[in-house]
């Protein structure tokens, strides 16, 4: 049996479906056969995310519905291997799906796959239960802002009152150089309210705009700081000790003083 | 009209104090005394009931019908009665109601508390209309909690606390580390200071928030004598 694991956040554009893209591919990178799932049914998003929205015929609606059988669903990625999407249906909404189907399909997926990774629809309505319903472990998606500190902490106390046994959070979009001018809640300040285990801190990058818009995640590649901080998260989930680095911000001065120095 | 002010119903920590004025016709006591309830609202069904009636003089069979009709309609029963009349206190004597002549003890100490073992996450709504309620935990930014007597938070307040929810004006709230979004006491608002989080003071100051002359002020709790004002503010001292 896999892991199941939904990334949720509760607000919307915190990054769930940017670090599920991203999670997914660095575990499948680390030789773990691995499934993506959309559950944003009417809101299919990974597909564009991951680049594979032209390779996509049937989604899980038509799995769960009976229409067709899940292999073929499975839309394989060509540059990773071990790595599979099943999408989400575009033209149906939530209400469509039923839980115990939704159930029965991820059972299904942890048979086949070492980890199911599922994206959470933003919200805690139907579509949040549906998603959540048969996963064991949770990722909770948090940027360093009030309002995302605050859904999220209402999340795990949902997440807290379901079957969910493991349950960590990500911080993304951490920018050092606003935490130390006081602009920006530090991961201190995260870690106060929410009280549950830090699995992974993702720096501000720019490189994830570009990655999502041509839909290549970060992850595929080293070099960048999201990237690499993604693949830390995937050894960390995988259970190994990851210390985290700290995101230094360099200002202009202090890299020419490097360079002066000679030390870079 | 102003026959309207002569029933009085205040929330205590054990449940309604309702006084009745002396003016009041006794054969529509009962009418009148229902209706009032009924207008405080659905949420207090099964409260218990200290009523207050002056120099009244009622008989055992019409104390009796009145706790039928507070059973009845509101699931509720008279629990303590205060008379200045013999007759009235010899009257629940037979019922077996608790009977004084003045209401002397400010608080309960026989009030429930409800205890809940852990942090109150955004959007939990903890509350115990009889009595108070004790957080082993903090109370998150986003969460609330609500008594009818005290609040106490053994850890951080950032959410919304109520104490004194029925309009007990002798309820507190205490934390260790006060960082309340809003602070209710008996009708009684207060906010926070939106003071810079920067400069956030670390560690565990325990506070006591409470209302002085209508104003909710917060003091330190190790410094601040509670039992002190617990003598100065019983409900024997108001009479109104």
């Amino acid at each position: 049996m896999g892991r199941v694991i939904v990334v949720t956040s509760g607000k919307g554009g915190v990054g769930k479906t940017t670090v599920s893209a991203n999670l997914g591919t660095a575990l499948a990178m680390l030789e773990h056969r691995t499934v993506i799932v959309d559950a944003d049914i009417g809101l299919r998003n990974l597909d564009l995310v991951m680049g594979l929205e032209n390779r996509v015929v049937f989604n899980s609606l038509h799995v769960m519905e009976g229409e067709c059988k899940l292999e073929s669903a499975l839309v394989k990625d060509k540059r990773v291997e071990n790595l599979y999407l099943l999408a989400a249906p575009q033209s149906r909404n939530k209400d469509d799906v039923e839980p115990e189907s939704m159930e029965k399909m991820v059972k299904h997926l942890s048979e086949k796959f070492d980890f199911v990774v599922i994206d959470c629809p933003a919200g805690i309505e139907q579509g949040f239960q549906n998603a959540v319903i048969g996963a064991k472990e949770a990722l909770v998606i948090v940027t360093p802002e009030v309002s995302s500190v605050r859904d999220a902490d209402r999340v795990i106390g949902l997440l807290q009152s379901t079957g969910i046994e493991s349950l960590s959070y990500v911080l993304n979009r951490l920018s050092q150089q606003l935490v130390d001018r006081g602009d920006m809640l530090s991961q201190p300040d995260v870690q106060e309210i929410l009280r549950v285990p830090i699995i992974g801190v993702i720096p501000e990058d720019h490189h994830i705009t570009a990655s999502t818009n041509v839909g290549k995640p970060l992850a595929i590649e080293g070099g960048t700081p999201a990237g690499d901080a993604f693949g830390r998260i995937a050894r960390r989930v995988l259970g190994e000790k990851v210390p985290v680095p700290e995101f230094r911000y360099e200002g202009k001065m202090a890299r020419f003083w490097k360079w002066i120095s000679g030390n870079n | 009209m102003n026959s309207r002010k002569s029933i009085l119903v205040r929330g205590c920590t054990g449940g309604l104090f309702i006084t009745v004025d002396d003016s009041i016709d006794s054969e529509e006591l009962n009418d009148r005394v229902m209706e009032r309830i009924r207008r405080v609202g659905p949420e207090i069904r099964g409260e218990s009931i200290i009523l207050e009636v002056d120099k009244r003089s009622m008989d055992s069979d019409a104390l009796q019908s009145f706790q039928m009709r507070l059973n009845q309609e509101f699931g509720m029963s008279v629990q303590q009665l205060i008379s200045k009349s013999d007759a009235t206190r010899e009257a629940a004597k037979e019922l077996r109601i608790r009977s004084a002549p003045v209401y002397t003890t400010g608080r309960d100490p026989q009030a429930d508390t409800v205890s809940v073992p852990y942090t109150l996450r955004s959007g939990e709504f903890k509350r115990n209309p009889r009595g108070n309620i004790l957080i082993l935990g903090d109370v998150n930014p986003g969460a609330e909690v609500s008594a009818s007597g005290d609040v106490i938070v053994m850890g951080t307040l950032w959410g919304v606390a109520t104490a004194g929810a029925l309009g007990d004006e002798t309820a507190v709230v205490i934390t260790l580390n006060m960082q309340a979004t809003q602070l209710r006491i008996a009708g009684h608002y207060a906010y926070a200071r939106s003071s810079n989080n920067s400069k956030k003071e670390k560690g565990l100051h325990p506070e006591v928030a409470l209302l002085e002359n209508g104003e909710i002020v917060v003091r330190n709790f190790i410094e601040f004598n509670l039992l002190e004002r617990e003598v100065k503010k019983s409900w024997g001292g108001s009479s109104s």
